[in-house]
């Protein structure tokens, strides 16, 4: 778990100034059902696809500008790891087996974020995740792209 | 049913789980093609689909059904239930330190060395987890597994129904195990206690003809320690001393004698991950013989049977698989990525080397037809070289060959007609959806 703290500071240090994307971490990791939202803000900051002094809002308004089919755009919790997972695979760019290309959505995204060892335990894909299971899991994908650059 | 019929179920399946967010669940399509060759050459082709359906009840309860259809060329048609479990779990007592929980219905279980028990049964089991603790309790059967995929043969009964087409269930067990296992409790080991038994639930009216056989209960009491040395270098060990009784044949009058016997095995595992992903393993694996069997199983004819008898030990994949008893296994294990620095999908392609050694501990029999005079110890030695490539998450392909060099010389454990150079070739794909 410190590990992955350490490198989402380090990601987000030039952004100290603004706070926004530590604020929203340590406010996820006191949630037991992490909110969709500060994911979704999480997870677009982590892979720069929205700027640091964005608020959860327009993350949101980003998710539904990306038009992803079968891909959750309400805030608020709980945030499952179907949709979570599937976001990231897309933020992120991450290629699939051959079901997700297939049928890309929730369901085989669950699946391949355990194949590639961002997540453990259960791919479910109403399986709540807390605001630490979050963190921890963009933690593991931002180590994985630091490692194939 | 027709082929094309079969096709259209994982596809039903799957848009029936997908229109259900509630419900998760999948399946695998495996295929094996096998080339074996021995004095003539076989061939072998099976192929399985399998569908799973899980939901959660709540954040405690959990349900599981799991089946299987297999198609081979000796058998088209082998349907078989393999899960249907019904799971609860609670965290109890201040911070969430203990946890209880239970497994109820057909479920995979498994003592802690694999050596003993490792086998799909019908049954409940209940959990005690805290911290640097584990604790578990099983208690079931046999009785209403099917045959064919059964691996259960401890009497010559049990051998007999394998070979029986008609018969539709297992062997009947009742069978209990409890585990403890300690976590960490020095320098890293963990300390792993457990004991089995196993109760023959055949019915008198099959056993009225002793020559054919009779009954067998067994008890076994474990003992493993295993752990960390170094960083990337692990070992485990374990013994098993079994008792019970078996139908023996003494001085040409049968009764049962006691069962006194017994296993041990001992492991290291080296995982220099730096070096193209090593990882290289070697163990060695006891188990007790007797001398004076006249057959393998049921077989004493003098004193206390001392053949180690598992209930059902896990399977070994190799060109030469014995059941336990009378087995001394001694195997090297070398695998790596070759192509790993490639990136990518070379991190995906996988090769291993393995190489077997089997001996017996006594001039008794082996599982395989022996020769009978034989006073040799060596049995034989096994090479496989496995290439495994895994192109996508949810597809697998391995291409595996072995060969089984048998003591069949003068005097050896084998006779030359009994078992002479055999090869094996196997080529298996496995996709998930």
């Amino acid at each position: 778990m410190k590990k992955y703290m350490l490198i989402l500071l380090f990601i987000f240090v030039p952004f100290l100034l603004s706070a926004d994307p530590i604020t929203v971490m340590e406010s996820l990791l006191t949630e037991r059902e992490a909110d969709f939202g500060k994911a979704a803000y999480l997870v677009f900051t982590a892979a720069k696809l929205i700027p640091e002094d964005a608020t959860t809002e327009a993350a949101l308004e980003m998710l539904r500008e990306k038009g992803w089919k079968r891909m959750r755009t309400e805030p608020g919790p709980p945030t499952m790891l179907g949709d979570f997972s599937y976001m990231i695979m897309k933020s992120f760019n991450l290629s699939g087996g051959i079901m997700f290309s297939i049928i890309p959505g929730p369901r085989y995204s669950a699946r391949e974020m355990k194949f590639r060892g961002f997540t453990s335990g259960d791919t479910a894909v109403t399986r709540i995740l807390s605001g630490e299971d979050v963190v921890r899991i963009i933690g593991r994908v931002l180590e994985f792209q630091e490692a194939l650059q | 049913m027709k082929a094309n019929r079969l096709f259209l179920i994982p596809f039903l399946f799957l848009c029936a789980v997908m229109a259900l967010p509630a419900l998760d669940g999948g399946g695998t399509i495996d295929n094996l093609s096998a080339l074996d060759i021995e004095t003539q050459t076989g061939f072998r082709q099976i192929d399985r689909l399998t569908l799973w359906a899980d939901t959660s009840i709540g954040e405690s309860f959990y349900t599981r059904v799991q089946g299987s259809y297999t198609f081979s060329l000796n058998k088209p048609y082998l349907f078989d239930l393999e899960r249907l479990l019904f799971r609860g779990s609670f965290l109890l007592g201040g911070n969430s330190r203990l946890l209880l929980g239970f497994t109820a219905g057909r479920f995979f279980v498994e003592d802690f060395s694999g050596q003993v028990l490792s086998h799909t049964l019908d049954g409940i089991r209940v959990n005690l987890d805290i911290p640097l603790f584990k604790s578990s309790l099983f208690f079931g059967s046999s009785a209403l597994l099917f045959n064919d995929p059964s691996r259960i043969v401890m009497t010559r009964h049990d051998a007999a129904d394998k070979s029986d087409s008609a018969r539709i269930l297992a062997s009947p067990r009742l069978i209990g195990m409890v585990n403890l296992r300690f976590i960490d409790l020095f320098l890293q080991q963990d300390l792993s206690v457990s004991y089995l038994m196993q109760i023959d639930l055949r019915a008198d009216s099959e056993l009225t003809d002793q020559t054919a056989g009779g009954k067998l209960n067994s008890h076994y009491f474990g003992v493993g320690l295993g752990g960390a040395l170094i960083p990337d270098l692990f070992w485990d060990s374990f013994g098993y001393f079994s008792i019970g009784s078996t139908l023996a044949n003494i001085g040409g009058s049968y009764a049962y004698s006691t069962i006194l016997s017994w296993t041990a095995g001992a492991g290291i595992r080296w995982y220099p991950e730096k070096k193209l992903y090593s990882r290289l393993l070697f163990r060695g694996i006891f188990t007790s013989g007797d001398a004076d069997n006249a057959t393998f199983l049921e077989g004493n004819t003098f004193g206390n049977s001392t053949l180690f008898v598992p209930i059902a030990a896990r399977e070994m994949d190799t060109v030469f698989s014995p059941q336990s008893g009378n087995l001394i296994i001694a195997e090297l294990h070398y695998a790596l990525k070759p192509l790993a620095p490639l990136g990518g999908i070379g991190g995906q392609f996988q090769t291993e080397l393995m190489g077997y050694l089997f001996l017996r501990p006594t001039q008794g029999g082996i599982s395989e037809s022996y020769n009978t005079a034989s006073q040799s110890y060596y049995v034989g030695t096994e090479i496989d070289l496995a290439l495994r490539f895994r192109p996508a998450s949810d597809l697998g392909l391995s291409l595996t060959g072995g060969v089984f060099i048998p003591n069949n010389s003068s005097g050896g454990v084998f006779l030359s007609t009994q078992k002479s150079l055999t090869t094996s070739i196997k080529l298996s794909a496995s996709f998930s959806f």
